[in-house]
């Protein structure tokens, strides 16, 4: 049971295997100040796919803000050259571009003297949408960020808190369903637990909506947490680290990426691999029905692996419980009590779960229920120790300096 | 008290009429000045480095004292409701313009922000943002513009303009005779309610036209 580490595999991971569209691209883009010496950012190459998930972070004042707003032209850049679609984005009157760019910023900025319904209803207004069209979406908005419509419709901005007006935010910049979405520190200002649940919300919005998303912010967890890919901004404006989740992790570029990824790096790369990108062992099945001496051959095959109990499965494939054969060829059942989801658990949840069932190890199973094999603590251990490179073993996990 | 009732016997009917001329130059010299103030105000909008000059000018020109504009306006556009309600329209100006640009200018970056990054030009920011949350301010520019015009527009009477300010004059002037004071007394009544008519009036503009979001 190995990670496999490849970059392009790890980039890959949480989308589609196959090679995909540019949609952003920012070629060789600078931007600096008259009065300021240094540049802001300075010649960044970046070429984001369709569909993906980049997080810009780094340390305060580093530029993200700025590379961020380059794209849909709130700052124009000083030189290089900005894509969106195969066009560059000072061919298009600007206000034409950014109705086209959802954009959601840190304050919020929703308009207080709008009420709910018409802050979200502002981009379809611009692109001229008739009412009848207007007035299902945005309930149906409003329902997808949790709101429920006949209590927040006609509400003012002032009449919500912190992470409603947030969610409203969303909505209004999912309006007109536009392909990219830009996104500034978007749930920077409400409290962990809610930006959690935010996180959360929003990453499940993103399995149905597939947008191209350019996300600011400088909690490096969150970047983590949420993106398919992040962009570390080093000191001095430059890029220290792109990469998957997994890879900036497990291999930080330089100390100083180290430094920002801080003591609990190990923490969260449990928290970013999922069972899936781990290999699984297999263990002994029999289908359900089979008894007598079919079971019997299928424990003592089971003895030779050095194992003392095999799995039952319904004709579906799904667990059932586990038969242990002791010492007198006697064997017994016992129910399954730890069943973790291929593509929904993290290996920290994992870890979790398997201190506390009763049997050191847990059984793996797909969507559908259907058993895929099982993973136990040596697994996880192994399927980290190419990763507990740089100078950090795999004994360091859980311990936060 | 008697001579009062007596006076009003006589002089309601100057009274009501100096009254409607009252209210009807005060109306037109707030409707011009909401226009000029308009325009001035986009103009400040659209050329910032304008707008300090222009702020000054109208704090400045508030200072002037009524009766010299009165004054200078004779010998230019002679007597009568043309020069008083140049006067008034200057006056009237001042405060709505100041709140027009203070209440634009308050208006949090964030928002601007938000309204341009979604798409919106700078007209439609304007007209669709910026005024609606600056207007309570504006209208606060307004209500207080109208009280001072209606005040200053008795003064017109030096320079033979419309209202009340010919009773006011007149009881002034004969001061000692028996009709000197029902006709300041009166003069003023009617001014003062004038003035809280049209207060009320600009209370409910803004309760009917400023958003409940921003109230
Ligand atoms: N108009 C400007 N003139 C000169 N310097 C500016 C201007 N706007 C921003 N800067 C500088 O550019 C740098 C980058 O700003 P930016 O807002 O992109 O940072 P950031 O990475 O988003 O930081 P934060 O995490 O604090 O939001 C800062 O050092 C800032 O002082
Ligand atoms: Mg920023």
């Amino acid at each position: 049971m190995a990670l496999d580490l490849s970059p392009q595999e790890a980039s890959n991971i949480g989308t589609e295997l196959q090679p995909r569209r540019s949609v952003i691209e920012l070629r060789d883009v600078s931007k600096h100040y008259k009065d300021a010496g240094a540049p802001i950012v300075d010649r960044l190459t970046l070429s984001i796919s369709e569909g993906e998930f980049v997080a810009l972070t780094g340390p305060s004042g580093c530029g993200k803000t700025t590379t961020l707003k380059m794209i849909n032209r709130l700052i124009e850049p000083s030189s290089g050259q900005i894509i969106i679609n195969g066009q560059d984005v000072g061919d298009l009157p600007s206000h034409r571009l950014r109705q086209g760019i959802g954009y959601v910023i840190q304050n919020v900025g929703l308009f207080p003297h709008m009420t709910i319904a018409d802050n979200v209803a502002a981009v379809p207004r611009l692109l001229g949408w008739k009412k009848d069209r207007m007035t299902p979406r945005i309930d149906e908005l409003l329902s997808m960020v949790g709101l429920e419509p006949s209590i927040y419709r006609d509400r003012y901005p002032r009449e919500l808190s912190g992470g409603q007006a947030q969610r409203v935010g969303v909505a209004r910049a999912l309006a007109a369903d536009p392909p990219i979405l830009l996104m500034d520190e978007p749930f920077a200002a409400v409290d962990p637990i809610t930006r959690t649940s935010l996180q959360d919300e929003f990453l499940r919005l993103q399995q149905s909506i597939r947008k191209t998303i350019v996300f600011v912010t400088h909690d490096m967890a969150e970047a983590m947490r949420l993106a398919d890919r992040v962009v570390i901004f080093g000191p001095q404006s430059k890029i220290a680290q792109v990469g998957a989740p997994t890879e900036v992790l497990s291999a930080p570029a330089d100390a100083f990426v180290a430094s920002m990824l801080g003591s609990g790096r190990l923490m969260q790369l449990l928290s970013c691999v999922r069972l899936r990108d781990v290999s699984l062992d297999r263990w002994p099945t029999l289908a359900q029905g089979l008894e007598g001496d079919e079971r019997l051959a299928a424990l003592s095959s089971a003895k030779i692996e050095g194992k003392n109990r095999v799995l039952v499965l319904d004709e579906a494939k799904r667990p059932l419980y586990w038969i242990y054969s002791d010492a007198t060829g006697e064997s017994s059942k016992v129910e399954v009590d730890c069943k973790l989801e291929l593509d929904a658990t993290s290996l920290r949840d994992a870890i979790t779960q398997i201190v506390y069932c009763s049997h050191d190890c847990a059984v793996v199973v797909d969507g559908d229920g259907a058993f895929q094999g099982i993973i136990n603590i040596q697994g996880i251990r192994r399927s980290l120790a190419p990763l507990a490179g740089a100078g950090t073993s795999a004994a360091n996990i859980g311990v936060d300096k | 008290m008697s001579g009062f009732l007596q006076y009003l016997h006589y002089g309601y009917q100057t009274l009501l009429s100096e009254s409607l001329s009252h209210v009807l130059i005060v109306v037109v010299a707030m409707l011009v000045s909401f226009v000029v103030a308009a325009m001035l105000g986009l103009l400040a909008y659209r050329r910032a480095w304008l707008a300090e000059p222009l702020l000054s000018i109208t704090s400045t020109a508030l200072t002037l004292p009524s009766l010299a504009l009165f004054g200078l306006m004779i010998p230019i556009f002679g007597l009568g409701f043309v020069p008083t309600l140049i006067v008034l329209v200057i006056y009237a100006v001042m405060p709505i313009l100041r709140n027009l640009i203070t209440g634009l200018n308050s208006i949090s970056p964030a928002i601007l922000e938000a309204a341009t990054g979604i798409g919106m030009t700078r007209t439609r920011r304007l007209f669709v943002v910026e005024v609606p949350l600056a207007w309570p301010i504006i209208v606060t520019g307004l209500r207080f513009s109208s009280m001072m015009v209606v005040g200053v527009a008795a003064v017109g009477a030096y320079v033979g303009g419309p209202g009340l300010g010919a009773t006011l004059f007149n009881g002034l002037a004969e001061v000692g005779s028996r009709s000197a004071v029902p006709e300041v007394l009166s003069a003023t009544i009617m001014i003062l309610l004038i003035a809280i008519a049209l207060d009320g009036l600009f209370w409910l503009i803004s309760r009917l036209t400023v958003s409940p979001g921003i109230r």
